[in-house]
């Protein structure tokens, strides 16, 4: 998975609109909560095989950090 | 063992109000829409308890559908056990409530288990252990939460979760070497516990801990705070291997089980379970759509869902499993008649 299939993922658990984020998009800007967070990540166990630990998740801010945790670049 | 648990029967209710996908929208805007509520969540609606409608209410009204299949069943109950985590009061017990509409012989012992979402299974289990021991014949083992009073001051995505619900199971002492012509065996049960999960799913109001000021929830109503991160890695890595383990140490494998009735948590949850484990679809009993996430109702609700629509053969094996707040989590191996 590259970069941009992950944002297009991100947009669909956040219900935004497709091609509206970007890495610098801040997660509170998104409301981003607990259950978006939960999956985001079953979306890397199952589509990356990467178990994260929750600590990871919730020091994130932006979806670039969220990028970054699951280690996909453009 | 001189006498065994049967699970003889159950009903359910489900109140009027509804709060769909559309009405979820409207409220919250942006650029949420009905369809994408439904992707995500495998909801489109979900059942809203009534104004002045309680755990009480909904509990004796799945008692008394239960007891409309057959005269005999609200007979001679000598045990009474409530799973929920909204009592109508903290104090006092809610079962005592219900024990009083429904005239329960005051030998009766009645009370409330707070063990959420994985309530019904606890349930199953303490009222076996109850009838194995020879200290009750007969019981009733209610849920019924309404929650949605809780999600009304939650983040928004607690708000397409939950719904309300309520029901009725009843459990009969029964002869070993006797056939069953009705309901299930109750083979096996085990539940467990990690408190250091308590933190992660929790309402802090409405306790003593709110009255004093001492920790409420961040809005100051009572409002489900949870980490969706810690939930799912406790899903994953306890409640998968939980299931998996159970099984084994019964000699048994996924074939062997004709239908899986999780906690129905969210469809994508429990779809990423399902794969875990490798249930194939027919082995898996979904009732989210339409109710939704109900708690302590959602596992009863979802297997009568499967009795009626035929999906229980004779001798089929059935396994529930609850998992959730405290974290609790647990699994009852049921034997249908035949």
């Amino acid at each position: 998975m590259n970069q941009q299939e992950l944002i297009t993922k991100l947009e669909k658990i956040a219900m935004v609109e497709e091609g509206s984020l970007t890495t610098d998009s801040l997660l509170k800007d998104l409301k981003w909560d607990s259950m978006m967070a939960l999956e985001f990540q079953a979306l890397a166990d199952e589509d990356l095989n990467l178990q994260l630990e929750p600590t990871e998740i919730n020091v994130a801010v932006s979806v670039g950090d969220l990028c970054k945790l699951v280690s996909v670049t453009s | 063992m001189s006498v065994r648990a049967c699970l003889r029967a159950i009903a359910s209710y489900l109140p009027e109000g509804r709060l769909t996908n559309e009405m979820i929208v409207d409220r919250y805007g942006g650029e949420w829409t009905a369809e994408k509520v439904f992707e995500k969540t495998g909801i489109r609606s979900r059942r809203v308890a009534s104004e002045g409608e309680f755990c009480s209410h909904m509990a004796v009204k799945a008692a008394k559908a239960l007891f409309a299949q057959d005269p005999s069943f609200g007979s001679d109950i000598d045990l009474l056990v409530l799973a929920t985590v909204t009592p109508d009061y903290l104090v006092p017990l809610t079962a005592a409530l219900i024990h009083d509409e429904l005239g329960l012989s005051r030998s009766a012992p009645s009370f409330d288990v707070t063990h959420g979402c994985a309530g019904y299974v606890y349930g199953l289990d303490i009222v076996s252990a109850f009838i194995e021991s020879g200290r009750a014949k007969k019981a009733l083992l209610l849920t019924s939460d309404t929650f949605t009073h809780c999600t009304e001051h939650s983040e928004q995505s607690a708000r397409t979760i939950f719904g309300d619900g309520a029901s009725a199971s009843l459990i009969e002492a029964r002869d070993p070497g006797a056939p069953l012509e009705q309901g299930a065996w109750i083979q096996a049960a085990e539940n467990c516990v990690d408190g250091s999960g308590a933190k992660h799913l929790k309402v802090a109001t409405g306790g003593a801990r709110g009255w004093v000021g001492s920790e409420t929830s961040p809005t100051g109503q009572p409002a489900l705070v949870m980490d969706g991160a810690e939930v799912f890695s406790f899903t994953m890595k306890v409640v998968a291997p939980h299931i998996r383990e159970f099984l084994a140490s019964r000699s048994l494998e996924v074939s062997d089980i004709s239908l899986f009735v999780f906690h129905q948590a969210n469809l994508f949850m429990m779809e990423h379970l399902r794969k875990r484990l490798r249930i194939q679809d027919e082995q898996f009993v979904v009732r989210i759509e339409d109710v939704g996430n109900t708690i302590s109702t959602s596992i009863p609700l979802a297997l009568e869902t499967a009795l009626r629509e035929g999906r229980v053969q004779p001798g089929a094996k059935v396994l529930l499993t609850g998992f959730g707040v405290g974290f609790a989590w647990g699994s009852v191996l049921l034997e249908y008649a035949g």
